[in-house]
């Protein structure tokens, strides 16, 4: 048993029985040694019991080298008991060797972590189970919200016992929670976000090291439980990833998250980590099968399937989801098979006989129509079939099989008639069956001989979604689908046809919704239709053309992160020419969204992942080819278009749809395959090159020199010599068999390595580029504007904010965005950011409120609701660096109306009432010389914080136009100032309510000031405003009383009013008020302290 | 000195999906033109031998995807640059609009030694059809704004302008690249200071 690290002495109560480098495993004098000395034994016995101590009769010591100091470490009744712990101390110390000065450290910190790892363990296991609310959880969980100060919704996933090490080890607690991977030992406090991770591994089995962006590393070492902790932060980091790439979704993703682990909070294990557990598992389990991304994957079990092609019974597992029985061998590749529940007669419980004897009586039978399957060797057999029949009875039945066999039937040509936006359209047929590619006759025979080989290839292994799948099946891809067969097989091995099946009639309701829209993306399909295969006749008439169309437009409805890109108008023609229009719908769905993940997303992420993954696997096969490609900076120039078009954009045609038979089978590791030997091809000539163009060159003739044995004529290229290289049999084989090792898991395993890197990248580099396209506005130095863009990026992450909302349906076609249009910043996250840094502002007051919502609206120039990056640093620059005299503007402009609406004023102070119509028609006056009797929207302004969206259609259907002009021309007054101050217009008089308003708000941003000298001179220059705005109106009324024809009377009512020159004069002759307005603010040390406040940590537990 | 060496000089082409990029490449370098074009994605390039100033120059123009989201790619194919086309549709507004965030993305991503003399040329391509929708005045006023760009408006069809646009980037990144070479060994200068004047015309070595 370890306890608790003491230092002893040793004496002549204890006989040494064992002696190592670092310990003695001594026994107690008198306790079952035979040649103790007689006397000292009964002595020992004797002093034992009077002192009633009776310590264990064994201990380990540990010496510190090279010293006496000795620490007691293990005490035991028994010796097999300390023998025990004897051996495990010399095991660790074989795994680890150390400097003689940290041994003792080591050991003993290591020691105590056996004592805490101990309590805590059962009680993690048994929390859930006796189900009670104040769990060990729920109470960790308490306290992982107090230590690090973390908001109720950041959910804790898991807690672990493990130390950190910094030249010394700390014996900690290790919180992992759905966004942070947090420590805490009361020296030491860390947190990280899993975004900021951009590498992390496993060494000596127990040591976990985390690498942050900024280059610092956190070593955890867990001496329990490390492959658990490791999976679980590879989740985690894997889920925020995944986040960072659709930020949009991320969102929705969570709250799946979180639904789901309340529902699972009852079963064993700890709750959210059990959730994503499932997740992962269930994610491996669509991959190996190519099944929908909804399908979760239920159970496993053990079980033989009967393979009836050869007699024999394969052992593997079942997998059961909630519509599909799947089955894998246990020989990876060997057989595996996909029934969809849908199919399913009957499952049940048979006997299986072979050569008329019965071999199994405990067999799983299921039946689907014209083919049943038989399982053995099943443990749980009953609960299985119970479990099957349930399931399948929740599933709609496939009213029909899809039967892709016959082929389907020529469609009346007349289909070419149609128009673009004509409702009553019908799918178009595989398209070569109407503009067949003329064949020779060996071509014709070969074709022919193949087909013939897979007919008897099904009569064996059977045909369509059910078949044995096995590496027969992998050997026929290679020599290539027969163009007869190309629909089926794509879509029976990509998972397409299961797509399909489950949703009748989705395509075509995709379809119909997309007619007539106008939008960005519509256009650019519409622009690329004739630039997807136009050597091919097919894609030279209106059949082809409309059928892509109304894919490629359907397919940006189902999925409008991804919308359209370039490529996929390549690979959807390709699969349009062998396939009706909806297999080529669900080919597609199955390549953007299965086999190359993120691929066509809005930065096509994907692509740039595989980019560094194909750069991964360059490194491994050939290091010396990766170190010249590396300088050339290749790996970015080369995979990109090979692998977005599946080679087809750089293949030609014949070959390139080889490759497709192969990547549809294969999975997206075809592709590396292929890449790989294509370098290894070329390697030679590669490593003469100087200079990146001719390497790109050596490729590229490469690639269009491939040729197809069984179609020899070579299409000459559009602007390039061709001279024939390879058969793309030759190097498919080549690739299939040299590169056997690149399997699914391993190119995930890769990926996931890779998102790290990518995403922190393209983080790095959208805030660089946003920090230079904005750094000339001059407000404030790029470091901090690159910690304000930071702070902005993190708070959008949240998952407590709202989302902006994608306008992917908006019908306005926008020219490319410059950088800092992207970052978009609502009213909530605004308030925020301006309390934390502007010195207009205290946390919490409603002042700072309505500043800050007038400075907003006065800066949202597109009036939308959101201001982009430049806007909002627009608005925290005039308020934190720009001079006295713009900040001193700023202020009065939003003291004027329409941003100031007398409304605003009479529900804080009512202290006027008549209408506002006079007011403001001095301000429209100014801008609008068309004046006209509109009374101003004053309630939408209040409205902005709560309702942004909802507030800006206000705007834009009722609003006074005079009021957005005059928004804007103020807009242009400040940030423009400098430059055009010559031929802008003076700014209008203010009226004396809002000049009071403008004084109250004047009070208020100096007030944080607490200096008497600011106070008094702040009295007088209200005195002296008043008296001056009194003075110089009254001539003003006068005149213009006399010229307008107006009441004296009624103009004097407002007798008050200063103009905007007079306030500026006015104002500056306070120089401690000016001093305040002229004091540049530091917003990075702002950001930072407010960052700091974020992560504070309460230090005394006993608190929790 | 620099003469000597066989010069390269890599020429981007930059402008929206679909404006002529690949084809103004095709008419320059061979002289064909075609509407079979498929997307460019990635990148492609071509080479082109000239002489420029009685110098053999080799021109290696890269074409670029056009779509938005390819533009954070283009690190990879804008470095090391020596001159950029800027190309836009006459009969596309937004093509036209998109060529402000085209230049700023290339001059931030490739961070040119000299950004401000950096050769760029805009072409304003596909004046052979009817619906023209950006006037020849707006474009050269939005040139001249940008340190006066060199302006031609261009058939790819009909090989207009393209040649002479083709030309007047190259002599401006050579114009650009002797600068380069003189900063960079300012000895050289001293040495040379006799031929200096000829040296903006023609090389004497």
């Amino acid at each position: 048993m370890w306890v608790e690290p003491e230092e002893v002495t040793l004496n002549a109560f204890w006989e040494t029985e064992r002696k190592s480098l670092y310990f003695l495993l001594q026994r107690r004098v008198g306790h079952g040694g035979q040649a103790d000395p007689k006397l000292l034994s009964f002595w020992v016995k004797k002093f034992d019991s009077i002192t009633s101590r009776r310590p264990p009769p064994f201990r380990i010591l540990h010496q510190t080298p090279s010293s006496n100091t000795y620490h007691q470490i293990s005490v035991a009744m028994t010796w097999g008991e300390i023998d025990k712990d004897w051996s495990h101390l010399e095991s660790l110390l074989e795994c680890d060797s150390l400097p003689e000065d940290e041994v003792t450290g080591y050991i003993l910190t290591k020691i105590k972590s056996h004592l805490v790892t101990g309590p805590v363990d059962p009680a993690l296991q048994n929390i859930n189970s006796e189900g009670g609310k104040t769990s060990f959880i729920s109470r960790e969980a308490d306290k992982f919200r107090k230590l690090f100060n973390m908001p109720p919704e950041e959910t804790l996933v898991a807690v672990y016992l493990c130390f950190y090490r910094k030249k010394w080890l700390y014996s900690g607690t290790m919180y992992l929670s759905v966004s942070h991977l947090c420590f805490y030992c009361p020296s030491h406090i860390i947190v990280i976000q899993w975004r900021d991770i951009i590498d992390f591994y496993k060494s000596y089995n127990v040591v976990i090291t985390i690498k942050k962006k900024t280059g610092k590393k956190f070593d955890f070492i867990c001496y329990q439980r490390t492959s658990e902790i490791f999976a679980s932060i590879r989740q985690l980091v894997n889920l925020a990833m995944k986040q960072c790439i659709n930020e949009t979704s991320s969102f929705k993703e969570d709250s799946d998250l979180l639904h789901k682990s309340s529902i699972n909070v009852s079963k064993k294990q700890t709750f959210l980590k059990r959730d994503l557990d499932a997740r992962t598992e269930s994610e491996t389990y669509r991959l190996l099968f190519r099944l929908d991304s909804s399908e979760k994957l239920d159970g496993m079990i053990t079980a033989c399937l009967h393979a009836p092609f050869n007699r024999t019974l394969v052992p593997g597992v079942l997998f059961l989801s909630q519509n599909y029985l799947c089955y894998e061998s246990k020989d990876k590749g060997l057989l595996s098979l996909v029934l969809p529940l849908r199919y399913l007669e009957t499952a049940e419980k048979g006997e299986l006989q072979i050569g008329g004897r019965v071999c199994d009586t405990n067999v799983l039978i299921i039946k689907i129509p014209k083919q049943q399957f038989m399982f053995t060797n099943i443990q749980d057999l009953d609960f299985l079939i119970d479990k099957i029949l349930k399931l399948s009875s929740k599933i709609k039945r496939a009213k029909h099989r899809y039967t892709p066999f016959p082929s389907i039937k020529k469609e009346n040509n007349s289909v070419s008639l149609e128009s673009i936006s004509d409702l009553n359209w019908s799918p178009a047929p595989a398209l070569m069956e109407m503009f067949e590619s003329e064949k020779n006759e060996t071509m014709r025979k070969l074709e022919e001989e193949k087909y013939q080989f897979w007919l008897k290839h099904f009569e064996h292994y059977q045909r369509g979604v059910t078949m044995y799948r096995t590496f027969a099946v992998g050997k026929l891809v290679l020599r290539g689908i027969p163009d007869k067969l190309k629909s089926e097989l794509w879509m029976t091995f990509s998972g397409a046809t299961n797509l399909l099946e489950s949703k009748p009639g989705y395509y075509k309701e995709l379809v119909n919704r997309s007619i007539g829209i106008k939008s960005t993306t519509n256009e650019e399909i519409e622009r690329d239709l004739h630039r997807s295969l136009p050597e091919h006749p097919a894609f030279q008439s209106d059949v082809g053309i409309n059928a892509l169309r109304r894919v490629l437009c359907a397919y940006a409805i189902r999925n409008p992160q991804i919308g359209y890109c370039q490529a996929m108008n390549i690979v959807a023609s390709v699969f349009l020419l062998y396939c009706s229009e909806e297999e080529a719908f669900w080919l597609l769905v199955v390549v953007c969204e299965h086999l190359m993940p993120d691929y066509y997303n809005k930065k096509v992420i994907g692509a740039i992942i595989d980019q560094g993954v194909m750069d991964c696997l360059v490194e491994k096969y050939f290091p010396s080819l990766h170190v010249m490609l590396e300088k050339l900076g290749m790996f970015s120039l080369i995979s990109l278009s090979w692998f977005l078009t599946i080679f087809i954009s750089v293949l030609n045609f014949s070959c390139a749809v080889h490759v497709v038979d192969c990547f549809l089978y294969g999975g997206a590791k075809v592709m590396f395959q292929i890449a790989l030997s294509v370098l290894e091809l070329n390697k030679e000539k590669l490593a003469k090159c100087e200079e990146e163009g001719e390497a790109i060159q050596i490729l590229t003739d490469f690639l269009i020199g491939v040729y197809n044995e069984e179609d020899p004529v070579i299409t000459p290229h559009k602007h390039r010599m061709v001279h024939m290289t390879i058969s793309i049999q030759k190097l498919l084989s080549m690739a299939v068999s040299n590169y056997t090792e690149i399997n699914l898991q391993y190119i995930e395993n890769l990926r996931l390595k890779q998102r790290l890197k990518v995403v922190r990248n393209l983080e790095d580099s959208l805030i660089r580029n946003v920090v230079r396209s904005i750094l000339a506005d001059g407000y404030f130095k790029e470091t901090e504007l690159q910690d304000l863009l930071q702070l902005v990026r993190e708070e959008q992450m949240n998952p407590r904010r709202k989302q902006p909302p994608v306008d992917n349906e908006s019908n306005d076609i926008v020219p490319l965005q410059l950088p800092y249009e992207t970052i978009k910043c609502d009213f909530e996250l605004f308030h925020m950011i301006f309390t934390i840094v502007s010195p207009w502002a205290t946390t919490e007051s409603t002042v700072t409120h309505d500043i800050a919502v007038r400075i907003f609206r006065l800066m949202d120039a597109d009036d939308d609701g959101y201001l982009n990056f430049r806007e909002l640093v627009s608005c925290l620059g005039l308020t934190c660096s720009a001079s006295a005299e713009r900040r001193l503007k700023l202020l009065y402009i939003i003291h004027l109306p329409p941003l100031l609406s007398k409304l605003d004023i009479g529900s804080t102070r009512s202290l006027f009432s008549e209408s506002d119509t006079d007011v403001a028609s001095e301000a429209v006056e100014f801008f609008n010389d068309q004046y006209s009797e509109q009374k101003i929207n004053t309630t939408t302004l209040t409205t902005i914080p709560e309702q942004t969206n909802n507030s800006s259609q206000q705007y834009s259907s009722d609003d006074v136009p005079g009021d957005v002009r005059s928004i804007s021309s103020f807009r242009s007054l400040l940030t423009f100032s400098s430059q055009q101050s010559g031929d802008t217009k003076p700014l209008p008089a203010m009226d004396q309510i809002y000049l009071i308003e403008l004084l109250h708000t004047l009070n208020f941003i100096l007030s944080k000031q607490d200096a008497e000298e600011q106070n008094s001179d702040l009295m007088f220059f209200v005195s002296n405003i008043l008296h001056a705005g009194k003075k110089t109106n009254n001539e003003e009324i006068e005149s213009s009383a006399i010229s307008e024809k107006k009441n004296i009377d009624e103009a004097v009512q407002d007798s008050l009013s200063i103009s905007a020159d007079l306030f500026l004069a006015e104002i500056s002759k306070y120089a401690s008020i000016i001093e305040v307005f002229n004091e540049r603010v530091d917003i990075s040390s702002k950001i930072s302290k407010y960052n700091e406040k974020r992560f504070r940590t309460i230090h005394s537990l006993s608190n929790l | 000195m620099a003469s000597r060496r066989k010069l390269l000089l890599k020429i981007i082409i930059l402008g929206d999906s679909g404006v002529g990029k690949t084809a103004l490449m095709n008419q320059y370098v061979n002289k064909k033109f075609s509407n079979q074009y498929k997307a460019t994605i990635g990148a492609d390039f071509l080479t082109k031998e000239v002489m420029v100033d009685n110098r053999i120059v080799t021109l290696q123009i890269w074409d670029t995807a056009g779509q938005e989201r390819f533009q954070s790619l283009g690190v990879a194919f804008y470095r090391g640059a020596d001159g950029c086309i800027l190309v836009f549709d006459t009969t596309s507004m937004n093509s036209f609009a998109s060529l402000d965030a085209w230049r700023d993305e290339f001059l931030i991503q490739s961070s040119p030694k000299n950004t401000e003399n950096f050769p760029f040329v805009v072409l304003g391509n596909k004046i052979d059809l009817e619906n023209r929708a950006v006037s020849t005045k707006r474009a050269q006023k939005w040139c001249q704004t940008k340190n006066n760009i060199p302006y031609f408006e261009t058939s790819a069809k009909e090989a207009v302008n393209v040649e002479q646009a083709f030309e007047t980037i190259a002599k401006s990144a050579i114009a650009l690249e002797k600068e380069e070479i003189y900063n960079d060994f300012p000895g050289d200068i001293i040495l040379d200071r006799d031929n200096k004047p000829n040296n903006g015309a023609a090389c004497n070595c």
